[in-house]
């Protein structure tokens, strides 16, 4: 099973729904499956249940990538720097993360497969031997 | 003095709603549904999270399914009762499958999703409760809402909780999501011999 596929069946109960076509990959997490903030602490844990991948809610911001999430945003909004590492660090971005979004619009733009693509990442850098 | 005129009129319905539990045999129009959950939609909810949905049940094979469900779970529960509190649970459970004879039951149903639960670091049952808790608060206020609008609208209703004991096969029959549960079912008709369609 793909990392999609898994994910999307994880998130099932979260959205009240009885099946993953309900769970488009390219859906929104926020504007299209209507999740609120707390979703996120779920999804977190989630995600640390069946894929064994370790995030906290703000390293999402950072597609999971070792940087201080802080730094990519200035006075609230994400700069030219953090809209171009986002969009490197999410391939099907499509340049999607644009200077001057602020937390809240990078949150509604997350979706199931950026989410998806930071589990692989994630585990991928778990696999890699020390 | 509008808002005395408001006041008034939700009075009117407060008072005039009744727990009924016979219904005639006309069905409930689905605009009416509609306009009833419209109404219980703009119900509040506990830690802003709006975790429940309505589930609305008028198929007859359908809740004759759930009736069988109920009655079922109810006979179980029969053969273990004390012998002599056998009389005071027949007398309590007389009203647990009623429901099915209404036209349209309203399933209201949640999900305890959780949140601060999962922000500790190790279970903690009262705040799993609390969590659980929360949205059964919330449920309630939908159930009140459906209840007022059913009646605003010229039908009547009544809140059935006593049907859960059969919540799982229930929950199986009206195919609610995985993880979430029922707060309440609520049978909506015209009263039986009443002349409140009009």
């Amino acid at each position: 099973m793909t990392i999609e596929a898994q994910l999307r069946n994880s998130l099932l109960p979260v959205f009240g729904f009885h099946s993953t076509e309900q769970i488009p990959e390219d859906a929104s997490l926020v504007n299209d499956l209507g999740a609120d903030s707390l979703d996120f602490v779920e999804i977190v844990y989630l995600i640390e249940r069946d894929f064994g991948v370790v995030l906290k809610t703000n390293e999402l911001m950072v597609a999971g990538a070792s940087v201080d999430p802080d730094t990519l945003f200035v006075e609230g909004r994400l700069s030219e720097e953090g809209a171009s590492m986002l969009n490197q660090q999410f391939p099907d971005s499509n340049g999607r993360f644009k200077a001057g979004m602020t937390k809240v619009g990078f949150f509604q733009s997350i979706s199931v497969r950026d989410l998806a693509n930071i589990i692989r990442q994630r585990t991928s850098e778990m696999r890699k031997p020390c | 003095m509008k808002h005395c005129a408001d006041y008034e009129a939700l009075l009117k319905i407060c008072e005039s709603r009744r727990s009924t539990r016979t219904f005639d045999s006309r069905p409930v129009p689905e605009e009416i549904i509609e306009r009833i959950k419209k109404i219980a939609h703009t119900s509040p909810y506990a830690s802003g999270r709006k975790k429940w949905d309505m589930i609305v049940v008028a198929d007859r094979e359908a809740l004759a399914a759930m009736r069988m469900a109920v009655d079922r779970r109810t006979g179980e529960i029969q053969d273990k009762i004390r012998p002599d509190m056998k009389g005071s649970f027949d007398a309590y459970a007389r009203n647990f499958s009623f429901f099915a004879t209404a036209p349209a039951v309203i399933a209201l149903v949640f999900r305890a999703a959780p949140s601060l639960s999962l922000m500790l670091p190790e279970p903690d049952g009262g705040i799993l409760q609390w969590e659980r808790d929360n949205y059964v608060k919330s449920i309630s206020c939908v159930a009140m809402l459906v209840l007022l609008a059913a009646e605003s609208l010229g039908l009547a209703g009544c809140y059935v909780t006593g049907a859960l004991i059969a919540e799982n096969e229930i929950g199986r029959l009206i195919r609610i999501p995985q993880g979430w549960s029922i707060g309440a079912l609520i049978p909506i008709g015209y009263k039986a011999g009443g002349n409140n369609d009009d």
